[in-house]
């Protein structure tokens, strides 16, 4: 790696705002995440299955509720709505096989641009600045759950009770 | 732009007959009495059929009816993607609750089935022999699953 000249300023290692994402779910203390894709949108990245959309994978926390699980979901959908996104927010528990060993259902958060077409490095900054929603969206969660408080899903959107 | 008829509406949904190749695992998921399906799509392959959303993929979304249990529906994907896997196929089957957002109209969570095959870069004739070998496994273990279930053998872990 090239060393940076001197006098300037140290070279900072670039950190996708996925790591941030990942951080926040995993403190929430409801879910352990396992498996992350920040999408691979260039085409020498791409492979047999498709890479093109960011993908997190977790599992429920030990004494976490499905039902708590569900309501973090729907709240980070729901107000990714609210955002002037380019990107699709989409949530889902996913039934895997009973053979596997861990055959417990996961969870996946998906993030994927409006539009396939779009070229790769405006796909980058669509999902860049959708990653960066969902952070805010889930450290606000956390925040309220700190405050002692409970989102309650309404009709049309989410209530804080105590 | 074009004018609107009197009494039409803009954007105005219309339904379409569901497409020939996904129907038999459409009808067998129907037979189970558990759900409702709501959208399907077969999986379309070749560059002409390409839109802003991938749709290289076969698919089904349906609503669990209200008087059937969630445990119960659960448990039929759950064996149908564990009889789906250890097959030779060259399909991956996934089954998935989604969560929808509350400011929706309908926000019950849906379920979806979804056939992908394993290598994208493969031919588009070869990735529609594929998909259609895979309803059809798919919609055989959507029958077997529903008769275990009629017959109170389906394990509901």
């Amino acid at each position: 790696m090239k060393s940076p000249a001197k006098g300037s300023q140290k070279a900072v290692p670039k950190v996708r705002p996925l790591a941030q994402l990942v951080q926040a779910l995993n403190d929430t203390n409801l879910v352990d995440t396992f498996s992350s894709c920040q999408g691979n949108l260039e085409g020498y990245d791409q492979q047999e299955m498709d890479q093109t959309i960011v993908d997190i994978r977790f599992y429920g926390s030990k004494m976490v509720s499905d039902n708590d699980i569900q309501t973090l979901m729907e709240f980070i959908i729901t107000k990714a709505m609210t955002y002037d996104l380019e990107v699709f927010v989409d949530a889902y528990k996913k039934y895997k096989p009973h053979q596997h060993i861990l055959h417990s259902p996961i969870y996946v958060l998906k993030i994927r641009p409006c539009n396939s077409f779009d070229d790769s490095l405006k796909k980058r900054k669509d999902i860049d600045a959708g990653v960066k929603a969902v952070t805010e969206i889930v450290q606000l969660a956390t925040k309220i759950k700190e405050e002692g408080m409970r989102l309650i899903p309404i009709r049309g959107g989410f209530a804080k009770t105590s | 732009m074009k004018k609107l008829k009197k009494g039409e509406q803009p954007m105005a949904w219309k339904p379409r007959p569901i497409e020939p190749k996904i129907k038999p695992l459409v009808d067998a998921l129907m037979q189970t009495k558990l759900l409702k399906t709501f959208s399907s799509c077969q999986g379309h392959y070749r560059g002409t059929d390409q839109l802003q959303q991938d749709r290289n993929f076969a698919d089904v979304r349906f609503w669990k009816l209200p008087k059937a249990s969630e445990k119960e529906l659960q448990a039929i994907l759950v064996y149908v993607v564990s009889e789906f896997w250890p097959q030779k196929t060259d399909m991956t089957m996934e089954a998935f609750k989604k969560y929808i957002p509350s400011a929706a109209v309908n926000d019950d969570p849906i379920y979806l089935i979804t056939l992908t095959p394993l290598d994208r870069f493969d031919h588009p004739h070869k990735k529609r022999k594929d998909t259609d070998n895979g309803i059809k496994l798919a919609t055989e273990l959507v029958k077997i699953a529903t008769r275990l279930n009629k017959e109170g053998k389906l394990v509901v872990k």
